[in-house]
């Protein structure tokens, strides 16, 4: 089974019609599809800015997994439940399939071992593709995808170098190769090149000394491997190049993956970080990398009226925004899905449907 | 010893978290927290740290506030924080739906209960956690629960079984077109698969129908200003209530009482529909069906999705159950019928739609601009006997003392009313009136204070009976003002006077019930629940005592009383009494209704 991921840089960024729109080729291709979401989604209204929300329409034999309530929220009617045992605010996740098309709700599991336990089930039941909608700008969780689609937009930033460096940066992560060695540790750890290995308590490093400690090793060692199984705050990275100035020759950083990096924020100090680290011989690596199939970007931002206190629908150039995106972005495909023509996105996004022919249905 | 590490992610207020980290200190948790201006990624390596089992956030939320709080998630993801600690949050405008959008393990909603905040850290089904078939979902209440209906007073006692017993053997085997109909609607519910015997069966009911009712189902033909509700209306309100069950806060600090109950009747039942949800997301435990008048002088009810543009909404098996679908299944619902020529027929389609209360007043319901005393009296006894099958308790408002019947007087009927009820295997429950008294104000008892006569008028029920009570209706009436700050203070005066003298229920007014000129606008609805929820958050446990002004009131209210059963006792007529004006004269300002005069058989 694949797993695909959609995810945004922030709400409103179009995470769920990029979804919709490669859930309708999915459908067209008789591809046996999965959906579940690790927020809610398909409600009409956004919840903070009350402007208008796209939903979900799912097809006829579909699969979903949502929170219990959810299931009698939308027009599709649905058929066939069976309980997981996973639990959100919202209730016990179902899975159930779609009897009837129509709209519906989605409100999965948001933790990584909650959808790694769904996906599993989802695979047993003979499904071909399972797509996750993500929540605002949280991703984490989608480590367990075998690729991701990102969505960015006006909603992030409406200035638009900003908005296309901010993408950039993003899409610059996703091209670190694996970790080839077996290695793994729960702590920060370090192997000098004399095998000797020295780790800290914490497998996260987000507090100066911490910071100190993977420095002090460098110091002391010509090159080394680091291994960063949490997350890395930016600008205690930032800081640590800066001490390491003659010392990173031969040094490697390896991260849990790329999206490690974007939990902990900033992602155009990743950017320059790496690219700095790569300049003094250093190199960075995934334990799990993931790639990035295609990059959306949504002209759409919604506007604060300071007069009535109400959000309204505002808009970037979108001409203007894809350009300046796809100027600095040369790696992965850049597309606003509602400016025609697309390209075949299902082959970006490596599904084609004889992928999916041995599989029994569902 | 569990850890919960306490982060208020907001740059200035950590008010709440320190409220929260000494309640959980003193229930056994080690609870540390984290001053306010603290960043997700400080809040993850304190958790890493300390090896927190739960991390709870409060903040308020606005725009690119959700993005900080579902960092805070992410962050927790990937540093592997998730695996083995719970996250929560709370704080203004947070809702279910957004703590599953942030990627919350749970999240408190509306006001802090601290027993939701430790069963989510105990990993224990919580309230807000679980959604619609929580079996901690709040409980219906049972306002009469408890009450034997002892009577402390003998000689009250032996004078209504007395006055009860002439009433029901009065009534006999009288029946009325109203009674004929209520007994016509049961089989039509009874038979609701088969066409054929229901239009055999309409015909017979509409052969105790007036002339525009009978054109109603013959020929569709609506009354003026009535028209159906649109598919389109009532899918708007579905789609905007089909959500989970929610357990919204009470308005109560302390105790489980009173309860709370106000009325809805815009005339729409899709503004109802809107007028309830608000009120019980703002604390409300019950509401009341008002219908039209005009229902009460018709001999026969409509049926279908029917809207209208006047106060009251009418009364149709459709309407009550479409707006009872909406009810949160912890809302007691009271469909009134306690005048008027549909009274029996109500407590029938009250009882199919669901109905948790019924309101039955044969003294008040047969006075002033209602129905005859004879005519009310066979179907209102009627009624009790339904109340009594269906198991539903019902309530007896005293709002007759608003046209200046003296309150003892009103009292007295209410009485009668609890013992006809009782006779008749039904539980009463009494509505003193909490007001600025006509009656005692033009006899000078309430130029000093509202408190001692309203304190006297609950404290003498408890001398005479054991039984629930619930000041209404709406409480503060006649205080009120076109001014809804006013309005509001009045009522939540009243409301919480009620509650020191440990009431089982009131009913609450909207501000801008007495001056609204229309229907009452919902904002005007939320003005008296908050006002009545500070001000009874203001009081806590503080009970009531009588002033030697109150305790005399007091017993002059109880002996009067007495008297006024004497005189219906001795009068041996329960029905004439009435017409007499022994529970209510001319001079009091009380006439009997004419609406169905002559209309008894048998």
């Amino acid at each position: 089974m694949k797993t695909i991921g959609f995810v945004g840089t922030a709400k409103n960024t179009g995470k769920t019609t990029t979804a919709l729109h490669v859930l309708k080729l999915v459908s067209e291709a008789g591809i046996v599809t999965a959906l579940t979401s690790i927020g809610y989604d398909g409600e009409n209204t956004d919840h903070i800015t009350g402007l208008p929300k796209p939903r979900y329409y799912a097809a006829k034999g579909m699969l979903l997994a949502t929170a219990e309530p959810c299931l009698g929220y939308g027009s599709a009617k649905l058929k066939d439940p069976i309980r997981t045992g996973l639990r959100t605010i919202l209730g016990e996740i179902i899975i159930a399939t779609v009897a009837e098309p129509g709209y519906v709700v989605l409100a999965g599991p948001n933790r990584r071992m909650d959808i790694q336990q769904l996906l599993a089930t989802l695979e047993s039941l003979g499904v071909a593709l399972t797509m996750v909608d993500g929540a605002l700008n949280r991703l984490a969780a989608l480590t367990v995808a075998d690729g991701l689609v990102l969505s960015t937009g006006a909603a992030y930033d409406e200035r638009i170098p900003e908005l296309a460096a901010h993408a950039a940066a993003i899409e610059s992560l996703f091209h670190y190769p694996k970790y080839s060695s077996e290695e793994t540790s729960h702590q920060v750890s370090f192997i000098a090149p004399t095998g000797i290995t020295q780790q800290l308590a914490l497998g996260s490093v987000l507090e100066a000394s911490a910071m100190q400690a993977v420095a002090d090793w460098l110091k002391s060692s010509q090159g080394g491997t680091c291994l960063i199984p949490g997350v890395f705050s930016p600008q205690l990275f930032q800081e640590m190049l800066q001490q390491l100035d003659h010392h990173l020759e031969g040094s490697r950083f390896v991260f849990q993956s790329p999206l490690n990096l974007l939990a902990a924020g900033s992602p155009e100090i990743w950017q320059a970080g790496f690219a700095s680290l790569k300049s003094r011989g250093g190199e960075v690596l995934y334990q799990a990398p993931l790639p990035l199939y295609l990059m959306t970007v949504n002209p759409f931002y919604p506007q604060y009226l300071q007069k009535t206190g109400n959000y309204t629908a505002a808009f970037v150039d979108k001409v203007a925004l894809l350009q300046r995106t796809r100027q600095l972005i040369q790696d992965t495909p850049v597309v606003d899905i509602l400016q025609p023509p697309l390209p075949d996105l299902l082959k970006i996004c490596e599904i084609t449907p004889d992928m999916f022919s041995d599989r029994p249905q569902a | 010893m569990k850890t919960v590490l306490l982060a208020p992610l907001d740059p200035v207020h950590d008010n709440a978290i320190k409220l929260i980290q000494r309640r959980l200190a003193e229930a056994g948790y080690e609870a540390i927290s984290m001053p306010p201006g603290t960043t997700p990624e400080e809040v993850v390596q304190k958790a890493l740290v300390h090896n927190a089992d739960t991390i709870l956030v409060s903040r308020t939320l606005g725009y690119k506030v959700g993005e900080i709080l579902s960092q805070l998630v992410d962050l927790a993801e990937a540093a592997g924080v998730r695996d083995q600690t719970r996250l929560g949050v709370g704080g203004m405008a947070i809702t279910k739906e957004i703590g599953t959008e942030l990627g919350f393990d749970g999240c408190f909603v509306g006001e802090l209960k601290m027993e939701e905040v430790i069963a989510f850290i105990e990993n224990r089904a919580s309230i807000s956690t679980d959604g619609a078939d929580s079996p901690n979902l709040r409980k219906k209440p049972d306002i009469t629960g408890g009450y034997t209906y002892e009577f402390f007073d003998p000689v009250i006692e032996k004078l209504l079984d007395q006055i009860s017993t002439q009433a029901i053997d009065w009534v006999g085997t009288k029946t009325t077109d109203g009674i004929e109909r209520a007994k016509i609607r049961t089989a039509m519910l009874e038979n609701e698969g088969s066409a054929s015997e229901r239009e055999k069966l309409l015909e017979q009911y509409l052969r105790y129908c007036d002339a525009d009712i009978q054109a109603f189902y013959r020929s569709r033909h609506l009354p003026s200003g009535v028209r159906w509700l649109e598919q389109s209306e009532i899918d708007g309100v579905s789609n905007l209530f089909n959500t989970s069950h929610e357990n919204f806060g009470s308005l109560r600090h302390v105790g489980s009482k009173p309860l709370f109950f106000s009325q809805y009747g815009t005339g729409c039942p899709v503004m109802d529909v809107l007028h309830i949800k608000v009120a019980e997301a703002w604390g409300i435990d019950g509401v009341f069906h008002f219908d039209p008048s005009w229902n009460a002088q018709r001999e026969g009810l409509l049926e279908g999705y029917l809207t209208h543009e006047h106060d009251g909404t009418i009364i149709t098996l459709e309407n009550l159950k479409f707006i009872h679908h909406f009810l949160e299944p912890y809302t007691l619902w009271n469909v009134r019928g306690h005048r008027g020529l549909n009274t029996p027929e109500t407590q029938v389609l009250g009882h199919a739609a669901g109905a948790d209360l019924f309101k039955i007043n044969i003294p008040y319901g047969s006075t002033g601009g209602g129905t005859d005393p004879a005519r009310l009296t066979v179907d209102g006894i009627y009624s009790l006997m339904l109340a009594s099958q269906y198991g539903i308790p019902f309530d007896i408002p005293g709002n007759d003392e608003l046209s200046g019947v003296p309150p003892y007087k009103t009292f007295a009927g209410i009485l009668i009313m609890m013992a006809l009820g009782l006779k008749l295997g039904a539980r009463p429950i009494p509505k003193p009136l909490l007001c600025y008294s006509p009656y005692m104000t033009i006899y000078g008892r309430m130029d000093d204070n509202m408190i001692d006569m309203n304190l006297a008028k609950l404290a003498v029920w408890r001398d005479i009976v054991d039984t629930p009570l619930w000041p209404g209706e709406p409480v503060g009436f006649m205080t009120h003002t076109p001014d809804r700050v006013q309005s509001a203070l009045q009522t939540s005066l009243h409301a919480t006077l009620a509650s020191t003298m440990g009431a089982d229920a009131v009913t609450i007014a909207s501000s801008d019930e007495a001056y609204s000129k229309g229907p009452i606008s919902v904002q005007a609805r939320v003005d008296t629940l908050r006002a009545v929820k500070d001000q009874l958050r203001f009081q806590g446990s503080v009970k009531a005592t009588l002033s030697p002004e109150a305790e005399l009131i007091k017993e002059e209210i109880h002996e009067k009383i007495t008297e006024t059963l004497q005189a219906v006792a001795e009068r041996g007529d329960f029905v004439a009494s009435i017409y007499e004006g022994l529970l209510g004269s001319k001079e009091d300002g009380l006439y009997p209704g004419r609406v169905g005069a002559g209309t008894v058989r048998g």
